[in-house]
């Protein structure tokens, strides 16, 4: 008997099941405004999904937003129920959703830990043999015994984490949220997601192709509800980035646009500068490997150094310089380090060069892009923004140390403490 | 092999089809079961919570019927006196009022059990009937403390008690049907109409004027006596009033249908809810 059965699943909210005189009004009005309009009835965010998953068994699930990834977690979770068709889980699910589910502020760590482990349907002594391990790998000691409003989001995080972990589930969902803590917790946490993948049964949605790749043999490509392909993960990756690349080269022309090329700079195609204030300039960026060699490849677990040279040419107070990384894919930043907690002088004048040390960025496989960006910190106003429009360097998806597991951290600012800044030249005169 | 094995909740199957749950009746309280340790976390983390903020901590819950029975004393005694034979208004009201606030709480709170922890609800399954029972379970430790009040109360006044006594038990039964099946109804509606938790907090002090607990049965005209028989709490106030201080038992038919009438809302409310607990998680 396979772990999970799903037959013909159709699953549909009812959006109108509230009853809001507000909504009654609104669609009243819409009512006489669509007339003529066609009567669409029920959305299923479902349609007829069909699958199942053994036990030990590690299946990924992709999809664009909206697919029905969410909902059919869950379902499998048994939060909700098939409006039509037949789901059958054996044993106990837990996911990542769930994380943090049902802390009180006022409790202390190890009194949610037990609430925790209980909501999941563990027994009192089931708790108690676990509850060591747990607060251990939490890495909170003395906290733990405090109420946890007095703790920060990362410490929070990493108790969430740690219940998850320390589960045992039958079948564990994982919805991306993995970048918890600091690097090193981090790494902690992939390597204990990694030996539970190993010993039991997965289902890991991901953006992040890469570690689908590596974690899971199947893969389910999930569009508008119904599965478009389910088979080995090397055969559906290729479809679904075959399908995506098409919709990415209908929109890269627009951003294009946008950029403006700059002949200063040979290595980089697309830069693009905004200076607000004409008195500072970014005069050259550099991505380089640890030993100080410009590259434009790098593997995973590798060390990134970029370099940047600043001109100041006016007396800048207050200046914030912030040195990122974005990934192009996500037009998003990925991690950024800053002199914020550089001893630095009351104001820039004349050449100034920061490093800012990226280690192990443990970053998808894929193309990024540098950022800098002055800003003025007390008013909080950007100076001058300098950015890269197009790939500044591949990420590869080999990584030195295998040991070292992998894991993606979310499409958003990471503010990751081990990112390192420092001057290698400040107000030198020009 | 793990141990996820050994600990049995592999045994544990979740199935369903076509907007139902498919489980038997065994396989209902083997999933509630699966969670009592939950349920009586889930208790202990209402009580433990509730006062820890607080400097006086747990006195509180002897402070807050001390206090508000204090508001009623002035008022019904000093400015419109309500006549209630040769049984002292503070006791009077004390008792009524322990015995009114473990009703209320339980209808107020449990209502709001379900849309107070909808967070909850979308991200962990557990037995759902947990939250309103919960409240239940807790409102039954405020009633004990309160009933030590109650008892140091009729100490004070050395009010003796009767052979009649005893049957405040079967008040409180009624009672309790009443407050568990008026949450777990109001708790399903109150997912679907919101406004319902707006609504609730007044009807309750509507009811607390409908039914006799701040003044005695025997204060209301004889004609209205007869429409108040309808409402099962009012039947059970008379029976907590005419046992414990006037040492008689003569509303015995209409508590008997506030028996009945309770009986019938629990079992109503409570299917109710079983209909449609899985629309909680939806909705929201």
């Amino acid at each position: 008997m396979p772990l999970v059965t799903a037959e013909h699943i159709y699953k549909s909210y009812k959006t109108s099941g509230q009853f809001e005189i507000n909504r009654l009004f609104q669609s009243l009005a819409r009512t006489l405004k669509q007339a003529t309009a066609p009567h669409t009835g029920r959305e299923f965010v479902l349609k007829d999904v069909n699958f199942t998953v053994d036990s030990h068994e590690s299946v990924g699930l992709i999809g664009n937003n909206g697919a029905g990834k969410t909902t059919l977690f869950r379902l499998l979770s048994s939060i909700t129920l098939p409006t039509k068709g037949r789901l059958r889980v054996e044993g106990r699910v837990s996911s990542l959703i769930s994380l943090g589910a049902g802390f009180h502020p006022d409790l202390s760590g190890r009194e949610n830990l037990y609430l925790n482990c209980a909501l999941m349907g563990l027994s009192r002594a089931q708790t108690a043999d676990r509850i060591d391990g747990i607060v251990d790998f939490a890495e909170l000691d003395e906290y733990i015994d405090m109420p946890i409003k007095y703790y920060s989001s990362g410490m929070l995080a990493r108790l969430g984490f740690s219940v998850s972990v320390h589960l045992d589930p039958a079948l564990i969902l994982i919805d991306e949220v993995l970048s918890v803590g600091d690097y090193q917790f981090q790494v902690k946490s992939a390597a204990a997601l990694r030996d539970f993948i190993e010993r039991g049964t997965v289902i890991l949605v991901s953006h992040d192709l890469g570690a689908i790749e590596r974690i899971c043999k199947r893969t389910i490509w999930l569009e508008r509800g119904e599965i478009k392909l389910d088979g080995p993960t090397e055969m559906v990756i290729p479809r679904y980035l075959d399908a995506q690349n098409q919709i990415l080269e209908v929109n890269s022309g627009i951003n294009n646009q946008l950029i403006m090329k700059d002949p200063r700079i040979s290595d980089v195609i697309n830069v693009s500068r905004q200076a607000l204030d004409a008195n500072i300039d970014v005069l050259k960026v550099e991505v380089r490997t640890a030993a100080g060699e410009v590259s434009r490849e790098f593997c995973m677990d590798d060390t990134i150094v970029v370099v940047a040279d600043l001109v100041f040419k006016q007396p800048i107070s207050d200046a914030r310089i912030m040195v990122g990384l974005i990934d192009i894919e996500y037009q998003a930043v990925v991690m950024a380090g800053d002199n914020q907690l550089l001893d630095s002088p009351a104001a820039f004048l004349g050449h100034v060069r920061v490093e800012c040390r990226f280690p192990h960025v443990m970053m998808r496989p894929r193309r990024y892009g540098v950022y800098v960006i002055v800003s003025n910190m007390k008013a909080m106003m950007p100076l001058y923004i300098y950015r890269d429009g197009d790939a500044r360097f591949l990420i590869t998806g080999e990584r030195h140390d295998p040991s070292i597991h992998y894991y993606a951290p979310q499409v958003d600012l990471v503010y990751n403490p081990a990112v390192e800044m420092h001057y290698l030249e400040v107000n030198t005169p020009l | 092999m793990t141990d996820h094995a050994l600990d049995g909740s592999n045994s544990y199957i979740f199935e369903a089809a076509d907007n139902q749950v498919q489980r038997t009746p065994y396989g209902h309280i083997r999933h509630a079961l699966l969670y009592k340790t939950f349920f009586w976390y889930w208790v202990r983390r209402s009580l433990v919570t509730r006062y820890r903020q607080t400097s006086l901590g747990w006195l509180w819950a002897l402070l807050q019927p001390l206090l508000s029975s204090l508001i009623y004393v002035i008022i019904f005694t000093v400015i419109i006196p309500v006549p209630t034979g040769n049984v002292p208004y503070p006791l009077f009201i004390i008792t009524d009022l322990v015995f009114w606030s473990y009703f209320s709480r339980v209808v107020l709170i449990g209502a709001g059990s379900i849309t107070n922890n909808i967070d909850l609800l979308t991200r962990i399954q557990f037995p759902r009937e947990f939250l309103p029972l919960a409240v239940w379970v807790e409102s039954l430790v405020d009633l004990l403390l309160g009933l030590c009040i109650v008892a140091a109360a009729f100490l004070l006044y050395q009010y003796p008690l009767t052979a009649f006594a005893p049957l405040v038990l079967v008040a409180f039964v009624v009672e309790t049907m009443l407050a568990l099946g008026l949450a777990f109804l109001l708790a399903s509606m109150s997912v679907i109409v919101r406004d319902l938790m707006q609504v609730v907090p007044l009807l309750m002090q509507l009811l607390v004027y409908l039914s006799p607990v701040i003044y005695p049965l025997t204060s209301v005209p004889k004609g209205l006596q007869s429409v108040l028989a309808f409402n099962p709490l009012s039947a059970v106030f008379a029976t907590y009033q005419e046992t414990l201080f006037y040492g008689q038992f003569t509303v015995g038919g209409s508590l008997l249908l506030g028996a009945v009438i309770s009986a019938v809302i629990l079992v109503g409310g409570y299917l109710t809810f079983k209909r449609v607990e899985w629309q909680f998680a939806d909705l929201r």
